[in-house]
């Protein structure tokens, strides 16, 4: 007998909805033919929205339709709201769009310029000196989530209420209030849960959103708008000239590095910010002059792109110096060594560093993965490639991490969160960041390591839907990475008030008073080692290697699984196929270090940038010569094979 | 389309559209949150559920096929004593998946423990990870993976002889 009945046909009560979008950039928008649609259905344009139709973020903005200028592929125009799904998909299809191509420059705004530099104003021209050159490029690449994006929106009385998984829940309630006309109160963002991997959940929920609520508003029933979370990286080129002494010291340095940042600006000075710290090259020099430029491309918005901008400047600063090792005939592990023991000054956007750690981190896996040997052979492979009837390679990179904004991003926000010590000496935190099983556990273990909790006392984590506190966006690893340091610093600073419970201490997320604009947050070292498939030149990653500088707050479980996504993931975004031979199956070999600069640490900005590099720097040695471009593809490597250059 | 089938040792009869995917079932009908992943058959791995014991991907089950069958979710797995097997065998090897993918990826797992322990064969680490393929997600790299589900089968047969002495 059957224990429970039910009926999922009824869904009357509420419109499904989707959006309509132009496939093709940089057009003009002539017309707008939407299809012949009955009662059951309703459309949503530019001109139904009482106030200015865009999703304010950052600095910038993005408008929600557009009715004019599509600037990037994929730009919604219209919304189609109906009776269930499939069917609004299927009018979504007869909607025509006509337009022409914008010429050039059309309301292009400017580029963003800005340079740093360290040491010496110009080069010294005399002595004499070995010139290095190198470029390395990164395509543009869009992340679409696996997993469909649903936002579903409704009114009860005076309260808009929304349901979607989002990384910034004060962006969509101050978004919907200005354009609802309400008070901010009166917007309820129920978070859901979600997993992003190039922070996704940013800007599409927000667009969905906006638009889900003015379609609430104007039938008066619940909305339910379905759509691909997206998130697009940045294009990017780096060139890089060092001049060194003959025995293979850096002496001058310039870098000039160029990034294509999508249809619209949402923060470029924060973009550049981060890319600043990444080109610093981890050695001393006499001159270094880093100059970064921002402009504007027919693509998806890029902004963070898991901590893109600091990531792939650490790619190509580290795989400049694995070019720098192979010209003065050192393997990278040895040269290194042998740079890496001054000190790296001070400048606006990183402390010192001392680079003994980095090159102990080094030593561990160099040793554990037999490198030197591997490099000289797969070297010697290179040399005489036609003879030799395997290709193998293997890279190396090591690099410190940052984590969360620049400082001077930090003075210009509110992102705050609340801890309070009740009567019963429990401890709650109130926060905007989604609930994450890590960063709960790491929360907890914080405020009872700073706080004398007796041996009853809870940490109550607070269930943060709907409430008011705006922590900021949950992107560049802020919640895991940054968060924690100020929580801590707050759970030290209630302990020693000594009011009387219950006492609350509202606290900034993010760092506004440190000297520079980032600072070290733990340290890593990688090493890959690839092959090439004899048939489909697809390159094969074979095993990997990783010693992380880690502090002890976040448990051994999570930082390997961390330390293995990212590995892998970064891995196969490069254009690499993981080894699944039975004989030799991928492999993450982990090795862990304290932190012994202190304080708490962040590693996945790191991990990213450090794999790309040693992946490239193998795959260089595979076939050497191959372009410095990411992601390298199966049909780039056999033009390079066959006919001596990828370009 | 009525439908009769068991969830997690409970009897079901729904009417519902023949061709409705069996994740939606579990969610919207039973409102069964583990397999709420929908990637709309863009095989994200993550609603793999056990269907008469074989883990299939729950999105590209339709209705109509799930007629009379036997449906295991991560939601009453996790409670029996089969899945501390795994939950072990993720201990001992030092090797996690994340919270993402931990349901779907014990239930792969499960799927290839039994036929394991049914069939009794050598283990094809290749046909294995070529199953591991299904879920698409990098917190476990192969090697890890075969150890665990080699571990996984040694800790069923352990507990399995155990209890027959």
């Amino acid at each position: 007998m059957a224990e429970h009945m039910r009926n999922s046909q009824n869904k009357s009560n509420k419109f499904y909805g989707t959006l309509v979008t132009c496939t093709d950039a940089g057009v003009q928008l002539d017309s707008v033919t939407l299809p012949e649609l009955d009662s059951r259905y309703f459309t949503l344009r530019q001109s139904d929205f009482a106030q200015d139709a865009c999703l304010s973020i950052f600095s910038g903005s993005i408008p929600l339709l557009t009715e004019d200028r599509v600037l990037y592929p994929g730009q919604p125009v219209a919304a189609i709201f109906g009776p269930d799904t499939e069917s609004v998909l299927l009018a979504s299809r007869q909607v025509r769009l006509t337009s022409h191509p914008l010429e050039d420059g059309d309301g292009a705004p400017a580029d963003v310029f800005d340079t740093l530099t360290v040491g010496q104003e110009e080069p010294a021209e005399e002595g004499e000196y070995k010139t290095i050159r190198s470029r390395t490029r990164i395509e543009a690449e869009t992340y679409v989530s696996a997993s469909a994006l649903v936002c579903e929106c409704w009114q009860e009385g005076e309260k808009i209420h929304i349901e979607v998984p989002t990384q910034w829940p004060a962006l969509i309630r101050r978004n919907v209030a200005r354009l609802a006309d309400c008070p901010q109160t009166n917007v309820i963002v129920h978070n859901m849960p979600y997993q992003s991997r190039h922070d996704e959940y940013l800007i599409q929920p927000a667009i969905l959103a906006c638009i889900g609520v003015c379609a609430a508003l104007k039938c008066g029933i619940p909305v339910v708008l379905k759509s691909q979370a997206w998130s697009a990286g940045p294009a990017l080129e780096v060139d890089r000239t060092t001049r060194c002494t003959l025995d293979g010291k850096p002496v001058y340095e310039e870098c000039t590095a160029t990034a294509w940042l999508g249809a619209y600006a949402l923060d470029d000075n924060e973009f550049i910010r981060q890319m600043m710290a990444g080109l610093l090259p981890n050695y001393r020099t006499k001159h270094f002059k880093a100059s970064v430029t921002v402009k504007r491309s027919p693509s998806l918005p890029s902004f963070a792109y898991s901590s893109a901008a600091y990531s792939y400047a650490l790619f190509s600063t580290e795989r400049h110096c694995t070019l720098l090792a192979q010209a003065f005939e050192t393997p990278p592990a040895q040269w290194k060594e042998y740079v890496m023991a001054d000190k790296r000054p001070f400048t606006d956007y990183m402390p010192s560093a001392d680079l003994s750690q980095l090159a102990r981190l080094d030593d561990d896996i160099v040793e554990m993965s037999d490198f030197n040997r591997k490099w000289a052979s797969y070297t010697t492979q290179c040399d005489d490639f036609s003879i030799l009837s395997f290709n193998r390679g293997i890279g190396l990179a090591s690099g410190y991490s940052i984590a969360g904004f620049s400082t001077s991003f930090a003075k210009t926000s509110q992102a705050q969160a609340k801890i309070t010590l009740t009567e019963k000496h429990n401890v709650t935190l109130l926060t905007s960041f989604p609930e994450n099983d890590a960063a709960g556990d790491m929360a907890e273990k914080i405020i009872e390591h700073e706080m004398d909790l007796g041996d009853h006392a809870d940490v109550i984590i607070l269930d943060n839907d709907g409430t008011m506190t705006d922590s900021g966006p949950d992107i560049l690893y802020r919640h895991s990475g940054h968060f924690p340091i100020q929580l801590a610093a707050a759970a030290a600073k209630l302990n020693l008030d000594g009011s009387t419970p219950p006492v609350s201490l509202v606290f900034d997320c993010d760092e506004k008073l440190m000297p520079c604009e980032f600072e070290q947050r733990g340290a890593a070292a990688v090493i890959v080692e690839t092959k090439l498939d004899n048939i489909s030149f697809t390159p094969i990653a074979l095993e990997a290697w990783v010693a992380v500088a880690s502090d002890s707050n976040i448990s051994t479980r999570h930082l390997n699984a961390m330390i293995r996504s990212r590995v892998i993931g970064t891995l196969k975004e490069c254009g690499a196929r993981i080894s699944d031979d039975p004989l030799r199956p991928f492999r993450v070999n982990i090795v862990r270090k304290d932190w012994q600069a202190g304080g708490l640490t962040s590693l996945e900005a790191a991990l990213d940038g450090l794999t790309r590099a040693s992946y490239l720097s193998a795959l260089k040695l595979n076939l050497s010569n191959i372009a410095e471009t990411l992601p390298s593809d199966e049909k780039g490597i056999e033009k390079a094979y066959r006919e001596g250059g990828a370009e | 389309m009525r439908i009769e089938f068991t969830v997690d040792g409970k009897y079901y009869t729904l009417s519902v559209s023949s061709d409705k995917p069996l994740n939606l079932l579990l969610s919207d009908d039973l409102e069964i949150k583990s397999t709420s992943f929908a990637c709309s058959g863009r095989m994200c791995g993550l609603c793999v559920v056990l269907m008469d014991g074989k883990a299939v991907l729950s999105c590209l089950v339709p209705a109509f096929e799930v007629r009379g069958k036997t449906i295991t979710t991560f939601d009453g797995f996790s409670k029996t004593r089969d899945y501390r097997d795994i939950e072990k065998a993720y201990s001992s090897m030092q090797n996690y998946p994340c919270d993402r993918c931990r349901a779907a990826r014990s239930l792969l797992i499960e799927s290839i423990v039994r036929r394991y322990e049914v069939t009794g064969g050598d283990f094809d680490s290749g046909e294995v990870l070529a199953e591991a393929a299904l879920i698409d997600c990098d917190c476990m790299d192969s090697d890890g993976f075969l150890k665990v589900v080699r571990e996984s089968i040694l800790n069923r047969r352990k507990r399995k002889n155990v209890r027959r002495a």
